[in-house]
């Protein structure tokens, strides 16, 4: 059987950092990833055309239909990318409790791609803030609002590393992944002693639409914190405005709304294949193997080490490989399952090591995803002329600087990090902080504008369009001139509290296209999560509202919506989001912990989970690149030990 | 000059990347030990939507429109005009790999080079390919001859019964104007109801067309005069329904035939194409209120409201996805949404349907 130094199982945000440093470092390793190897047109000699498109239906597929029998959606529609799995093969279940009858869900970011969820994602590149690592001590003694039963704080655990043990891995992954952004107004600090200068590129001016948000920010942050607030600063996002020599990345004018949602055709949007992977593949053709279309199936363990992996090759035939250490690192949810699936495999030795079916275990316990959410403002961007009797004519007269063309832009323009002051969090009597940053590409393509008109998330996308039945001739050219180009939206990006209710299991009778048990997600939210919301939502409306009438639109000309989790409902909260985090926590004590503050499975000598999985809170930011500096700092630890 | 021919590899590199790139067209939809819900007590097949990719093997593979498969094409040395032209189309069959690999070959492309292509095993996988370079924009025909015998891409659910009987199989380049499915009548229906959908035919759209120098760009001059009918949403929509969407098909074949029936009731004396647009726009608000519409036949069809619902999603992805998939004809849609509002396509994509300079498509 083959072996190698180190089998790492995803090619995300969690997997390549390991490999990128082990396979410098002179270890054999292998990647297994699910998906495909989709190219950039620089991939291949020059000659031919990359295998992502500026395309939106390759961004969002045509209608899929779930035929799962017996499930709370059976015969719902889904719109699936070219990268994301087909549900009625390798379906996500989710309900707010095991007893309720589960949806099937695309929500989740799972690609199946060399790259893993870093050639889906906005690229907003935030670390978290120092107290989003100690939030049980930052919380020790109080009491928190909306929280009836008096659990809220029940399973906040401190990292096992401060923000200072990360902040090296951070700087590292901000100049090897490639990011542009400013750094002056963050409230997570940088050491740039020992450094030639800040990894960060220079970011491009943003789209004029930002300048509201920029504005609001300013003047909301200051009436919150007075002196002591922070100005705003350019929201670092994982794109390359400039040549990027780790990865010999060419720049190009990456600003054409194709970034978020898609897998960019030019390897500017910073994703692990093109920023760590294919450098490593060239660098060192010899010493990383990456198999694409491969799917693990499970783990076999000889006692206290891993001795197999098992996997499925391109053509479904069952393969098995020896890594003297494996990485899990195939996303939070597809994490826990592979080892839930594994251990219910070896009940007598894996199971028992990873505590599985018993009261004790957690593996897969105290899953998270963010709470986030915010505002939206229209801009009322014209009217309709009167003629001379004052009835309204079909004549629009377009009111100048209230439309722009937001494909001209990033996924964010502007951050603020005021709500991670911790007198700001503790006077609004939340129990962590959050980071704000605007939105700019959203609805920037008509087909998008379309898709998510009156859609609360990922399985509800069209349902708003195809039921309005109103919008057809002239009511669609009305639409247009009221929303294509006119709306701004912000949002924040918060902790979810961890509840040990909210976790992944195997459904009993679902079965994925291998026969395997697939991944139910119980998930719901605490009251406190929705009494945090609601105030971060209510600045992110404060922060639009000011921006605009500050600049000298009349609040009547603005039309607000504000809420949670992009449905801007609060009824509409339950969702799972795009952020899938927790389920394999890391800390100190065995007892309380799947892993080790390594990473390692407690129980298992030579297993190691890196994917968002490991985190005991979910940090007040997007996360890939805290899982990115994680997974740098857990491969020097690999480095000395194999 | 570029001409229909097999689009080899001659390195072993360029070799192994071929392999790699079958994978990724293949794994994801063909690779899999069931294609059913077996244990949910029933043998239903994952992917058969309502019963609408009945044949061979379509309903157990996620996706079995995408074959063959059908890309587009760049050279290098060719124009962007001349590479639009051509297409790449990939051929795949899977063995069970439980016996013998067979031999397959492909047959009924209408080149005399390519009468009768083999389909080598891809490394030692279960896959067998070929690939090639065809022009963009028709239909084709084809079947597999698996060990001497002939049949259709038991994948493919697009199939046609040839005069002589025999059942082939069937797709479509990218940019393919020519009907798939629907008669001329149908079409016709299709048309004004896409038409009356869309804002072009609103006074928006006369101005637009009308302006001498404006968005209405030279190079496209040609197709305004058709504008107020359809940027071609109905061929989008034709070619989605044998493809992407086919469980859609019997929606549209029933229904279009039951606003033909009931237009022709209300204006016995006109044909459809010249009945005016307030009996398309009363019967579009008679179907979407809800009430019953007079002279639908309910038992045919019982929610006449869900084939609106239907027709505004592909209406609206017609005029505004990328040509190639048969709608918004020479990206005018773009170049309308550009004349109206503040919208630089062309920025982001590539020639000859944008002016981005590093983009290829």
């Amino acid at each position: 059987m083959e072996e190698f130094d180190v089998v790492i199982i995803g090619s995300g945000a969690g997997g390549a950092p390991i490999a990128h440093t082990l396979v410098a470092k002179g270890k054999r390793v292998l990647i297994l990833e699910k998906g495909p190897a989709l190219r950039t047109q620089d991939d291949l000699a020059g000659n031919t055309l990359s295998d992502f498109k500026r395309d939106e239906l390759f961004g969002f597929g045509t209608e899929h239909i779930v035929t799962i029998p017996d499930m709370a959606n059976t015969g719902a529609s889904f719109y699936p990318s070219i990268v994301e799995p087909d549900l009625n093969d390798e379906p996500h279940l989710h309900s707010q409790t095991v007893e309720q009858k589960p949806v099937v869900t695309i929500e989740g970011y799972t690609a199946q791609v060399v790259g893993g969820g870093t050639q889906l994602y906005g690229a907003v590149s935030l670390r978290f803030a120092p107290n989003d690592f100690r939030l049980k001590s930052f919380n020790a003694g109080r009491t928190l609002p909306n929280d009836p039963k008096g659990d809220a704080l029940s399973q906040v655990r401190d990292w096992p590393i401060s923000y200072d043990d990360l902040e090296p891995y951070y700087t590292k992954a901000e100049e090897l992944v490639g990011i542009n952004g400013t750094r002056q107004g963050q409230l997570k600090p940088i050491d740039l002693t020992t450094l030639p200068g800040d990894p960060y590129q220079t970011p491009l001016p943003p789209n004029p639409i930002s300048d509201f948000a920029l504005n609001g920010m300013t003047r909301v942050a200051q009436r919150e914190l007075g002196a002591a607030a922070p100005v705003p600063y350019r929201t670092p996002v994982a794109v390359i405005t400039q040549d990027h020599n780790p990865s010999k990345r060419k720049a190009y004018d990456p600003k054409n709304s194709y970034i978020n949602r898609y897998g960019e055709a030019l390897g500017l949007k910073s994703n692990t294949y093109v920023a760590l992977l294919r450098p490593t593949i060239e660098k060192y053709p010899d010493g990383l193997t990456l198999r694409c279309n491969c799917n693990v199936t499970h783990l076999e363990a000889n006692g206290s080490r891993i001795e197999t992996v098992v996997y499925r090759d391109p053509s479904g035939r069952e393969k098995r490989v020896k890594g003297k250490v494996v990485v899990v690192a195939c996303s939070a949810i597809e994490s826990s399952r592979l080892l839930l699936l594994s251990a219910e495999n070896d009940i007598v030795n894996l199971g028992k090591r990873l505590k599985v079916g018993t009261s004790e275990g957690l593996l897969g316990r105290m899953f998270l995803t963010h709470c986030f959410g915010g505002a939206e403002v229209r801009l009322k961007a014209g009217y309709y002329q009167p003629d001379n009797q004052g009835n309204l004519t079909r004549e629009w007269k377009e009111i100048p600087g209230r439309r722009f063309d937001k494909t001209k832009s990033l996924d964010s323009d502007y951050a603020t990090d005021f709500p991670s002051n911790a007198d700001w969090i503790m006077r609004n009597q939340l129990w962590a902080g959050a980071a704000i940053y605007n939105n700019t590409s959203d609805q920037a393509l008509p087909i998008s504008l379309a898709r998510t008109h009156g859609s609360t998330d990922l399985d509800s996308l069209w349902q708003g369009f195809q039921g309005s039945k109103e919008l057809y001739g002239d009511a669609l050219m009305d639409w247009l001139r009221t929303d294509f180009g006119t709306r701004l939206s912000c949002s924040y990006m918060a902790n979810q509290i961890p509840q040990y209710d909210n976790h992944i299991r195997l459904h009993p009778t679902v079965k994925d296209k291998w026969g395997r048990k697939v991944a139910h997600i119980v998930k719901d939210w605490h009251p406190h999560d929705e009494f945090l919301m609601h105030r971060l939502a209510e600045i992110c409306r404060d922060i639009l509202v000011e921006g605009c009438t500050n600049k000298g639109i009349p609040a009547a000309d603005l039309t607000v919506e504000f809420g949670s989790v992009y449905g801007m409902k609060l009824e509409n909260t339950v969702r799972i989001a795009n952020h899938i985090l927790g389920g394999a926590r890391f800390g100190t004590d065995e007892n309380d912990s799947v892993l080790n503050p390594d990473c390692r499975v407690w129980g298992v000598d030579n297993l190691y989970v890196t994917d968002g999985s490991f985190m005991p809170t979910s940090g007040g930011a997007n996360p890939t690149l805290t899982i990115q500096a994680n997974s740098f700092r857990v491969a020097d630890l690999l480095a000395s030990r194999i | 000059m570029l001409k229909a021919d097999v689009i080899l590899s001659s390195t072993e590199a360029e070799r192994r990347s071929y392999a790699e790139g079958i994978y990724s067209l293949s794994t994801k939809f063909l690779a899999r030990d069931s294609g059913e819900w077996t244990e949910s007590g029933n043998t239903s097949r994952r992917h058969d939507y309502l019963g609408g990719t009945a044949p061979g093997e379509s309903g157990r593979h996620a996706e079995a429109w995408r074959f063959p498969v059908v890309e587009p094409f760049f050279s290098i040395l060719e124009s962007a005009d001349e590479n639009v032209r051509w297409n790449k189309v990939t051929f795949i069959y899977r063995h069970n790999g439980t016996s013998s690999v067979p031999t397959v070959k492909l047959t009924g492309l209408p080149y005399p080079n390519l009468r009768s292509l083999e389909l080598p095993q891809i490394e030692d996988s279960c896959y067998l390919a070929v690939t090639v370079l065809l022009p963009a924009g028709r239909l084709y025909n084809y079947c597999f001859v698996v060990n001497g015998q002939v049949q259709p891409d038991t994948i493919n659910p697009q199939r046609q019964q040839l005069p002589n009987g025999e059942e082939v199989s069937v797709f479509f380049t990218l940019n393919c104007s020519r009907p798939v499915l629907f008669e001329p009548w149908e079409r016709t229906i299709l048309r004004r109801l896409t038409s009356h959908i869309l804002p072009f035919n609103s006074r928006e759209g006369e101005l637009f067309q009308l302006r001498p120098g404006s968005g209405a760009a030279q190079p496209l001059s040609a197709q305004l005069h058709k504008f107020d009918h359809s940027i071609g949403v109905s061929n989008y929509i034709d070619k989605l329904l044998a493809r992407e969407e086919r469980h859609h098909l019997s929606s549209y074949k029933t229904c279009l035939a039951q606003i033909n029936r009931i237009l022709r009731s209300r204006e016995p004396f006109l044909e459809p194409r010249d009945i005016p647009e307030h009996r398309y726009v009363d019967l579009y608000h008679q179907m979407s209120s809800g009430n019953t519409v007079a002279d639908w036949d309910y038992k045919l069809y019982d929610n006449p409201g869900y084939f609106l619902f239907l027709l505004r999603r592909h209406v609206w992805t017609g005029a505004f996805s990328h040509p190639k998939y048969g709608g918004n004809a020479n990206g005018t849609g773009w170049l309308w949404l550009s004349d109206q509002f503040p919208f630089d396509y062309a920025a982001a994509l590539e020639a000859p349907y944008g002016n981005n300079s590093a983009y290829r498509g």
